[in-house]
């Protein structure tokens, strides 16, 4: 990719390849038939082979094959320049009886920012090479009949009726090459709507900049929680921070007008802008509208709190795994465009990693004083995810979906607790903004509805390219929801999430977990006994307490939520080891399995104890350990290690005298009673149990499990089959 | 078959398929410079006495359209197959690119061979000759070749009346080569 400053002063970040190719046809431009005849297939491959080494063009090249290979790259691009999922809208545009040109322009403000860049300059191009067209013979509808199909490229299976099409085609193109100097500007109607929308947003230039730099780092998920944070804190404070929509979907459309555009030229370049936007949430994304030169400080849109919980709504309904992939690519698009940035920042990353939670990088602008306990939570919970959602660089490590899934628990149960926080400047803030969505709401709408009379099928593929953009529709009851509702409605999802995945995702998180919770003293050589047995847990939690800014408030409610969590697994343990009670009935003994119902619920019992009494060293400590496993397991590991549970329930089952389990037996139900206060101290409960479980399994050390997992198939052969399915999602 | 001679005209961009069949068609020199997407037209003609409707199809020349002009070979009889003599290139994408085309979705097709734009033959240096247009027609057998000029009106009535006797007669059926056989081990 490399900047191109059109004669026009549009900056376009365009493709090299095409922008070389370009500048050399451009040089022969008088060429009869350029474009349209075909050239020499064997000199054309001798072209190809020579760019892709890396050589240039020179006087021994053709212009008709050079335009012959500059049509075999578009047309070989994997996804055309004018993205499949569009061309129907744009086909559809081209049957308006008017405002067609107003329609197809509007629509190319919607295709993602690449195509949309290169679309405009080559669009420009193609109209300078028709302004030759009495030397070249190549008028603007030659150049579109020539150019169509490689640019709007059929799909596969053949369309109804393709001669139309491509009829359309060629007259979509002709219209696009005779308006190339629009091609991304937006128009006045609309440029006005958003002036108004953001005229109650004053600019803070420097205050933009910071954010813009501090923002580079962060996950996309907490980005997006952090920017609507500090919407509403800043307009609590009354400081008003500028910054681009999280969500550009309900606007097609940062922008300025023509006349400002010549006058700011100089400003913010458009790579720079695009790098911006590529760290904001959602990677700027399918809808970012382009802005050719520098954008108007006037037409920006206020991020509102309700496009941001939309987003995050939204994202929390997505399935799991996919959630967790698109955080993946998301993240490496990001890393892959900061390489300069990101070897610095994965660096302190790491080293946060290491000396862990004790020293955080407070990088949290000034603006969010209101709430710098909150945010510093944030911040740590954010360092933390992004170190997880980083499988595929070796600095980081490993999560298992079951960690990942925690931490997302624990932040919405932050993010809930935050929301009851600010309650009181939402009102304010949604007041303000609510006006702001409706304008853009509006605009969206206009354009809805000049494209309405297309045909039947409009609506559907409004829905359809809604869906794609993810755009919510305007009349949809979520938009105008009050605060309270809104908070009903994250409670409701999140019970939604908790109960959707007991038939398929429950059983291996609760397997995992209590396995983390029993085996994990065996892993870690001795030193650690309790303190480190409940390994999965303690991660978030201790990240969270350690926080040297704790809020009580916050930590109490992440506490109950937790326990409330921590019971339901221990109910799986429960319902697993009856299931393993069948098994064992063969060779135990009947009240010893009654028994096995005991040990399991030890686990539980542990589990509720053990992080709360844990003091910062040893939590700390812990937590080291806990990373130098996490090293050293892989998640394929893991897995192998969910058996060794099972065998060393069952020996235990076996092994111990009666009586111990008694004394457990009561202590249990202390526990109980107790439901989740602090109060039961793991030492007194796992030291008996951890001699144990040591004897049990010192003789087998998970490396050699893993080694024979085909033995512990034969015993068991239900679980093995989980836990092939289990790694799947690994 | 239903009386109908469909007739399609393939070639190179930019040969003059448009300008001769608008030359066959209207008898006159047509000069405009617009590419084809795909064209039919559909007229009538008397062969021994009797009125037969011809279908003539024009078709796009380049590669974007290679799916599109597809569709017009399925029910097609007759292709008359296009290069200009000033454009050497396109006399060996011949060669390189439409009989192998042709062949490939129609094994058996006749085709007419045609050389268009003879009249440019005085103007430049370097075009095709007769002689190798005459052994491209044996190199890729095809039916007659024929050389002609849209601009002078020259033989462009020719190429349709051979593309028409070349429809209508059976024996102009090409023999095909027998196959040498495969090795069944291999």
């Amino acid at each position: 990719m490399e900047t191109v400053t059109l004669p026009s002063g549009q900056q376009l970040v365009v493709p090299k390849i095409v922008n070389d190719l370009c500048s050399f046809i451009i040089t022969k431009i008088d060429t009869e038939g350029l474009f349209r005849k075909g050239g020499s297939k064997s000199r054309q491959n001798e072209i190809r082979l020579s760019l892709d080494a890396g050589c240039y063009l020179g006087e021994e090249h053709h212009e008709v094959d050079v335009a012959s290979v500059l049509k075999t790259f578009f047309r070989e691009l994997p996804e055309p320049l004018i993205p499949f999922s569009f061309h129907e809208l744009f086909l559809r545009c081209m049957l308006l009886s008017e405002h067609q040109i107003e329609a197809v322009l509007l629509s190319c403000l919607l295709i993602p920012m690449e195509h949309l860049n290169t679309l405009a300059y080559f669009m420009q191009f193609l109209f300078r090479v028709s302004e030759y067209s009495p030397f070249n013979k190549m008028d603007a509808y030659n150049l579109a009949v020539v150019m169509g199909p490689s640019l709007l490229p059929a799909e596969e299976k053949l369309p109804h009726n393709p001669t139309q099409r491509l009829t359309k085609t060629c007259e979509l193109f002709k219209l696009l090459i005779e308006n190339a100097a629009n091609i991304g500007v937006l128009t006045e109607s609309i440029i006005e709507r958003i002036a108004i929308t953001s005229s109650m947003s004053s600019l803070n230039v420097d205050d933009e900049a910071n954010v813009k730099k501090k923002k580079k780092r962060r996950s996309g998920s907490l980005t997006r929680m952090l920017n609507g944070l500090k919407k509403i804190v800043s307009s609590k404070t009354e400081e008003v921070v500028q910054e681009f929509p999280p969500d550009l979907l309900l606007t097609p459309c940062i922008t300025r007008s023509a006349k400002k555009r010549k006058i700011e030229s100089a400003g913010i370049s458009n790579k720079k802008r695009r790098q911006i936007i590529n760290s904001l949430p959602q990677q700027a994304i399918l809808n970012t509208p382009y802005t050719p030169v520098s954008k108007n400080p006037d037409a920006i849109k206020k991020p509102t709190p309700e496009t941001c919980e939309k987003t995050k709504e939204k994202k929390v309904l997505w399935s799991k795994s996919k959630a967790k992939v698109e955080e993946g690519s998301s993240k490496t698009a990001i890393q892959r465009r900061w390489s300069a940035v990101s070897s610095v920042a994965a660096f302190r990353r790491k080293k946060t990693r290491n000396s862990c939670a004790a020293s955080l990088t407070h990088q949290k602008p000034k603006i969010l004083e209101k709430d710098p306990q909150i945010d510093n939570r944030i911040n740590d919970l954010s360092e933390e995810l992004t170190k997880h959602k980083e499988p595929e660089t070796e600095n980081y490590v490993r999560i298992s979906k079951v960690e990942y899934e925690e931490i997302k628990n624990r932040v919405s149960a932050i993010e809930r607790r935050i929301s009851i926080e600010l309650e009181n400047a939402e009102p304010e803030a949604s007041a303000t903004c609510d006006d702001g969505v409706k304008d853009v709401e509006m605009a969206y709408e206009q354009t809805l509805v000049q494209t309405e009379p297309l045909s039947p099928t409009t609506d559907q593929l409004a829905k359809r390219l809604s869906r794609e953009l993810k755009i919510r529709r305007s009349n949809e009851p979520k938009v105008f929801r009050s605060p309270s509702a809104r908070k009903i409605g994250s409670l409701r999802r999140r019970s939604r999430e908790r109960d959707q995945p007991t038939t398929a995702e429950e059983p291996p998180k609760t397997r995992s977990n209590s396995f983390h919770g029993n085996n994990s003293p065996s892993v870690v050589a001795n030193s650690m006994t309790s303190n480190s047995s409940t390994v999965s847990w303690k991660s978030a939690q201790g990240f969270f307490n350690a926080t040297p800014m704790s809020n009580p408030g916050v930590t109490e409610n992440c506490r109950a939520s937790l326990a409330k969590l921590r019971s339901q697994n221990a109910g799986m343990v429960l319902a697993k080891a009856k299931l393993f009670d069948n098994l064992v009935d063969s060779e135990c003994s009947s009240n010893k399995s009654g028994e096995s119902n005991c040990v399991s619920s030890q686990t539980r019992s542990t589990k509720i104890g053990a992080p709360r009494v844990l003091d910062k060293n040893s939590r700390i400590q812990s937590l080291k350990m806990e990373e130098r496993r996490k090293k050293a397991i892989s998640p394929r590991k893991r897995n192998c290690n969910k058996s060794p549970q099972i065998r060393m329930q069952r020996i235990s089952v076996k092994a111990p005298p009666p009586q111990e389990y008694n004394m457990d037996r009561t202590i249990l139900r202390d526990c109980n009673r107790r439901g989740s206060e602090p109060t039961t101290s793991p030492k007194c409960v796992t030291p008996r149990n951890a001699p144990q479980i040591k004897r049990t399994l010192n003789p087998k050390s998970p490396r050699r499990i893993c080694r024979t997992p085909v033995s512990e198939a034969k015993q068991t052969p239900l679980k093995v089959i989980a836990t092939t399915r289990n790694t799947h999602h690994y | 078959m239903d009386g109908i001679i469909r007739i399609t005209v393939v070639g190179d961009g930019n040969t003059g398929k448009t300008c001769m069949l608008y030359a066959y068609k209207d008898k006159k020199y047509n000069d405009h410079h617009s590419s084809t997407v795909f064209d039919s037209y559909s007229m009538s003609i008397e062969i021994d006495g009797k009125p037969r409707r011809m279908i003539l199809t024009d078709t796009a020349g380049q590669e974007e359209y290679d799916r599109i002009r597809i569709l017009a070979y399925k029910e097609c009889d007759v292709f008359v197959l296009c290069y200009s003599v000033d454009c050497r290139i396109s006399f060996l994408n011949v060669r390189n690119k439409w009989a192998r085309e042709l062949m490939k979705i129609k094994p058996n097709c006749r085709i007419i061979l045609a050389a268009t734009k003879s009249d440019l033959r005085k103007i430049y240096n370097g075009c095709v000759s007769t002689s190798e247009g005459l052994r491209l027609k044996k190199e890729i057998r095809a039916n007659d070749f024929v050389e002609c000029s849209s601009k002078l009106l020259l033989n462009v009535d020719i190429v349709f009346q051979k593309a028409v006797i070349a429809a209508i007669h059976p024996h102009f059926v090409k023999k095909t080569k027998p196959k040498k056989e495969e090795c069944a081990i291999l």
